[in-house]
Parts: C-alpha cells; structure tokens; sequence
C-alpha cells in the first residue's frame, strides 16, 4: 500500500503519532498532601534529595514526622511567575494552586500591586508573632517582603527570607601584592579607586595595560544599586515614594559613572555567563569582584586554582560613619498562596494554609531544615543557623581565602545591612536609572568630568518625572 | 423524498462541518483571547477582584503621557526601517549570487539558510559572546583591522552602537530564509525573457532591472511586508541580547519589550494590553501603507 504523500511525511507522521502516544501515557507525579514550587535547581535538590551519606530526603523526613507527603516542583522563574499571577487573577483554590512558593526578588514587586487585603500571598504576621519566630530573622530582610497598610501604617509581610545575601569585595591578593598595594586599607569608595588606579599604573607599566582593577558594570545598575542602599537610599519606598532626584543619587551616580569611563576609570564589565566574572578573575583581567555570599559557590567551582590568591574586605563605604560596610544583593522567600479570602473563610482552605505554614516552618526554621539548606552555602536569614556553623558554606572557600574566614565576615556584616524594600515600581526605577547610567558613561566618555554632575542631575530629574507619572497612573492617583 | 433532504442537507451543511474543528480552535484559543485582551485593554488590572474600569485611560496615558513607550515605539521603528532596507538588498543579493553556477552550491546555500534554523534566543546567547567588548571576536577582529590596539568597544552598552548590534544579529540570522524566497522566485522567472532581452542588446544591470525585478516582484512584496512586521515584533534577541550582556539601555528597548515589561515585571495587563493594541493598529496601518504604495492588489491579480 503506497502512501500518496510520500515517504518522507509517512515517517513524520508516524514519529509524532509515537511521540503524542509516549506523552500521553507517561504518568502524571503522585499527588502529595502538599505541594512546593520553587525556582532554583539547588533548593530543589537541597528538599528533595537525600544529603550525602542518608538515604531520608527532607521531604520524606517531613512525612515520617507528620505523615503529609510533600512535593517539591522546580518551575522556571518567568513560568512560576506567570502561572502564580494568572492564579492570583482567578482566585484559584484547587490543587493546582501550590501550598508554598518561593519567589526570586527580581519578581515579587508585582504580586505586591493590590492593596494588602487582595495580594495573592497570604500575611505571615500573626503566624509569626504566634510562634516568636519574629525576632529569629534579620529584621531587615522582612521588610523586604512586605507592604505597608495604609490604614495602620505597618507592614503586613508576605514571604520569609531564605536568606541574607550580605555583600563584600573579594581581590586577588597576589595581584595587588605584586603592586605593593594592600586594598583592605581602604575605608572610602575614593581611597580604594585610587589605590586601584595604582594598581592599573603598575599593571600597564609591566606590559599589562589591558588589566582593569575591578569588575564593575558599564550600564547594569546592580552595583550602583546596592552602593545607594550603603548609602541607606531605597529608588522607590515602602509608600511608593519615588527618591531618582534625591541628590545622594546624582551624587553617587557621578562618582560611579568615573570608575567605569574616563581618566580616572579603574572597572571593566565582566563577560557574559554565569561564569564570566570567575574567568576574568582567574585571569587577572580584573583584580577585584563584588561577592554576595552566592557568587563563591561560582568562584570554588570554575577557578580552583585561585585557592589562597583571594582574600576578602567589607565594602569601602562613601561616608566612613554614617554608611553600611555591606549591602544586600539577591533574595528569596516563601510565601503561602492564599487559598481564603474574605470575612467568612472556607475551613478547609485554613486547614490547609495551616498545614503550608507547618511545612514552611520546617523547611526555614527547623535544625533539619537549615542543615539542608546549607549545601547552598547561602547565609541563612534565620539567625539561630550562624552561630556555631562553619559547615554552613563550602570549606573549599575558605581555603580559596587563604584560610581567612569569610563566613564569619558574612555573619558580622549580616546585621548591619541596610533596609530594603521592594515595591512593584522598584524594578521600574533600577531600569530607569539603567537608561540614565548608559548616557552619563557616554557623556563622560564623550566630553570627560566637565558637566558630569550636572548632566547626571538633569537626567535622573527628568526620568524621577517620567517614573513618578507611572507610578501615579498605575495607582490611580492623579 | 427523505433521503433528497438528507442530501440536501449534507451538501449545505458539509462545509460548516469541515470548517468546524477550526472554528471551535480558533474561536478558543484565537479569538476569544484577542476579545478578552481588547476588554483588558480597558480596564487597569492590579490583583484578584481589583480590576478597575478606566475606559480608554490605558491609551490615553501611553499615547500622551508616556514618554517610555514612545521611546520604545521610535526605537522600534528605526529598528524596522534600517532592518527591511538591508535585509531585502542583502537577501537578494545573496540569492543573485547562490543562483549561480557555482561549486558547492548546495552546501552554500544550505550554510545561508541554516541560520534561520536556530532561534532567535540562542542567537542573542551567541552574539552576547561576539560582541563582548574585550573578549568577543568582533571586538578583537576590529582592533585587528583597524591597526590600533582599541581596548574595547562597547557594542551593547553604547547607545549609539546597540541599534546597530541587534541589526548585525537579526540579519545574521534571517537573511537566509529571505534568500531561500527570492531563489525560489529567480527559477521560477522564464529563461527566454533573458535570451530575448539579451538578443536585444540589453545590458546586465537592465535585465535585472526589466526582468529579474518584475519577475519576483510578488515575493518581493511578500518580503517586505513581513520583514516589517517581524522587525515590529521585535523581543527577544535584544532581550535576551542585551540581558546576558548587563546592558540596560533605553536604546534597545522595543514595543513587545516594552509590553513584557508592563505586563510581567509590573504586573499591569491592562496596559500591556493596550501596548498590544496599539501595536496592532501600527502594523495594520504601516502594512496597509505598504501595500496600497507597492501596488500589492495589482501584483496579485
């Protein structure tokens, strides 16, 4: 029997008739009491398997204790994102709706958008106060994950912090040391680029004139960001208060703009990839790198060979007394979708929002849960898991500090980082102020110092209007 | 008589039948979304049980007020000007040139359209890594040729260079599908139009002029009409493009850019939903423009 298309389509006919068959008969994952969607690939191992050595997950030990079985599902972030809205929207309250979720900072302004009544997240505060857990995590990662109540004036939080994220500068010492230079000495943002600019003057005088000092971006806002929280300056506020024209930001943003372009230049932009800072630094192609606690991970992973060449320094500061040594860069937390809305709940739907903040609790709280977690090598924001707990980040990192131990300068600089909030106009604003970064390096790199501070003031001037206009149209404030 | 019925009745009803299965998919997964995004554009949707009617607020405030989404909008329209004017030049060429007799041909051709067949993102990850300012092999291939040791250039975080970058990305990778077209339209133009013109006396540059041009003239047509609204659609390479490298400048930001923005990073669908709309009425009208100028009705018929 022929088959008047030909051959060709025969074979591809058949071949996703196969496939459509193999799909369709492929079991769905056994239903569990409770289900976790989180984002990251390392939460997702550090829940759901076994830690070296045990056969017990922490999922199962969470079901040999209470006899709930949980299943922990690892969703891409755009894709948790837009499911978790589209779910919101509907007020969905079946078993599609997952018990808990973890959120990735960069994504949790949006779901901040209604008022405090009607975010799909479900308030945390009573559970808290209920089980003295309050005073268990850095005050200053819960404000991060939560909104104010205008009519109260507190703030209702919506998600635990998983973790802290403190920020410090990691140099390669033998690099500066050929120099002569010793960059810990450094206590000011000025002092150090100009023992950078040294280090580059040395550099270039030994045949090495394409080396920068450090691996700051050119157009990507993070660093300036996390220089303006030093500097205690959040874009947007909790009131949604919009501060691009505070002059500290213009201030700050003239200086950054001169330690990426211009004579006085001492960064370079790292290459692209998850990678690209690691190869740089092993390199030498720069000398120094920003290390929130996650990128050591990277380092001990791609440039071994770096062990004892690096050490590590708080972040030098604008005003030595009244900045922050550190700041914060990243997050995660989890919130508890909310299943109940309105005066006059559906018991079911509290029974089982209990149950997800019984899990949550062991998950974040519990000895067995911030063991898992400290796999990661993240410092925890729960502050009982710093004490005593070396283990919590790689050993392999210390010994890529020379035996300096950095987790105990992780842990001093936790408390002291600034407060941070997140508003669903954050995101805006840090893109805005991106938009203003680009063309303040290009004025410099085009016409120098000369009008620098005025343009960068003119520039943040103009885009705080066009934020403020957002912000006043998406609130409905005239 | 019943069974005259029942065949008058299959003959009237067959098509609706046919044409049924289609219907019911597009009326739920094409038209109902469409109705349901145009009722969204109207509305400013902030959370569950939040959506608030603004009427045609969404418009106004984009169109008059919002001084992003006009960036968006000249950056994306400069993007789609330069875009058709070097792709279709570009694309015919390169099918003038593989039309050829030429040795390897086929692999020639092959190597041309096989960019087309990886996706735009993979693309961006691709060009991330050429354009790097110290290290990609742009860079070094320009300080190379141009004799002077040049540190680095800064393709995506120039704003004078990022247009330009994401051009170079884009036409690397759909000149080949353009080429394939206007191949399949040079064979399909009748040899004796040649033979006679050249018998004629006519020159190289008339026979492309007189003969290869009015000969594909449809396919040419096609072409531009689509290159535009691809070049309109513009997202994700410069997104991607400009993300892996740590670029955040406003210049390559586009109108879908701009809509994922509002949509997902904001979490207003209403307005996003009125980018979409927007964006919509501009394609239907530069796409009009295009064709009543092309004299696309008159080159179908």
């Amino acid at each position: 029997m022929s088959f008047p298309p030909g051959k060709p389509l025969l074979v591809m006919l058949i071949l996703a008739i196969a496939a459509g068959a193999m799909v369709a008969a492929r079991p769905s994952p056994p239903r569990a009491d409770l289900l976790v969607w989180v984002f990251a690939e390392e939460h997702f191992s550090a829940y759901s398997h076994p830690p070296k050595g045990e056969k017990a997950s922490l999922t199962d030990r969470y079901q040999q204790l209470t006899g709930k079985s949980v299943r922990i599902e690892l969703i891409a972030t755009q894709a948790e994102d837009i499911r978790l809205v589209s779910m919101f929207m509907d007020r969905a309250t079946g078993a599609e709706l997952p018990d808990l979720c973890e959120i990735e900072i960069g994504s949790v302004g949006r779901y901040f958008r209604p008022g405090v009544d009607n975010v799909g997240f479900l308030p945390l505060n009573d559970f808290l106060e209920r089980d003295h857990l309050m005073d268990k995590i850095v005050p200053g990662r819960l404000a991060l994950w939560s909104k104010r109540d205008p009519r109260t004036g507190r703030l209702v939080i919506f998600g635990i912090p998983h973790d802290v994220n403190p920020v410090t500068l990691t140099y390669r010492k033998d690099l500066f040391d050929e120099a002569g230079i010793d960059p810990s000495t450094a206590k000011t943002w000025a002092e150090f680029q100009d023992l950078c600019l040294k280090y580059m003057a040395y550099a270039k005088s030994h045949g090495r004139g394409d080396r920068a000092a450090m691996e700051i971006p050119s157009s990507n806002p993070d660093l300036l960001v996390n220089m303006l929280r030093q500097r205690h300056v959040n874009l947007v506020d909790a009131d949604n208060h919009e501060f691009l024209d505070d002059p500290i930001v213009a201030d700050t943003l003239a200086f950054y703009t001169q330690l990426v372009a211009g004579p006085r230049r001492i960064g370079a932009d790292a290459r692209p990839g998850t990678a690209g800072f690691v190869l740089d630094l092993a390199e030498g192609s720069v000398a120094a790198v920003i290390t929130p606690d996650w990128r050591i991970a990277d380092i001990a992973r791609y440039a071994p060979e770096l062990a004892g060449k690096l050490r590590m320094m708080p972040l030098p500061r604008f005003d030595p007394v009244g900045d922050a040594p550190t700041s914060s860069w990243g997050g995660t937390m989890i919130g508890i979708p909310r299943r109940s809305y309105g005066p006059s709940p559906d018991p079911d739907a509290l029974r089982r929002e209990n149950a997800a903040w019984e899990l949550l609790k062991f998950l974040y709280f519990s000895p067995q849960g911030l063991d898992a977690q400290s796999v990661t090598g993240i410092l925890p924001a729960v502050r009982s898991a710093w004490a005593g707990q070396p283990a919590s980040v790689d050993p392999a990192a210390d010994s890529l500090f020379g035996g300096q131990p950095i987790h105990k300068l992780y842990v001093d600089l936790a408390d002291q980082i600034p407060e941070q909030f997140v508003t669903p106009y954050s995101a805006t604003a840090q893109n805005e102020l991106g938009y203003v970064l680009t063309r303040t390096v290009a004025h410099e790199r085009a016409r120098g110092d000369a009008g620098l501070r005025d343009a960068c003031s003119q520039l943040l001037a103009q885009w705080a209007g066009i934020l403020k206009a957002q912000i006043q149209f998406a609130e409905g404030t005239p | 008589m019943n069974a005259r019925r029942l065949w008058h009745w299959q003959y009237r009803s067959a098509p609706y039948l046919f044409l049924a299965p289609f219907i019911l998919l597009f009326a739920v997964f094409g038209a109902w979304p469409l109705a349901r995004s145009l009722m969204l554009s109207f509305f400013a949707s902030v959370g569950p049980g939040q959506m608030r009617f603004v009427g045609l607020g969404n418009y106004r405030f984009l169109i008059l007020h919002d001084r992003v989404f006009w960036i968006a909008a000249l950056n994306t329209t400069g993007f789609a000007v330069a875009y058709v004017l070097l792709y279709i030049p570009l694309s015919l060429g390169l099918a003038l040139l593989l039309n050829r007799r030429l040795r390897l041909r086929s692999l020639f051709r092959f190597a041309f359209f096989s960019t087309t067949l990886v996706g735009q993102v993979f693309v961006a990850v691709i060009f991330s890594q050429l354009f790097d300012p110290r290290h990609g092999i742009i860079s070094l291939t320009v300080s190379f040729l141009s004799g002077h040791a040049i540190t680095e250039i800064n393709w995506l975080t120039d704003p004078n260079l990022i247009l330009p970058s994401i051009l170079i990305a884009d036409l690397w990778l759909s000149i080949g599908f353009g080429m394939i077209y206007f191949l399949a339209a040079l064979q399909a133009v009748d040899p004796q139009l040649y033979e006679a013109a050249a018998v004629d006396g006519a020159g190289r540059f008339r026979l492309f002029w007189h003969i290869t041009l009015p000969g594909i003239r449809p396919v040419l047509i096609f072409l531009v009409l689509v290159g535009t609204i691809n070049a309109f659609q513009l997202f994700e390479l410069p997104w991607v493009l400009l993300q892996s490298s740590g670029s955040s400048s406003v210049r390559g930001l586009t109108i879908v850019g701009y809509l994922f923005l509002k949509g997902f990073q904001q979490g207003d669908l209403g307005n996003a939903a009125a980018i979409g709309w927007i964006l919509v009425a501009l394609l239907a009208f530069v796409s009009l423009a295009q064709a009543r100028l092309s004299g696309l009705s008159r080159a179908v018929s």
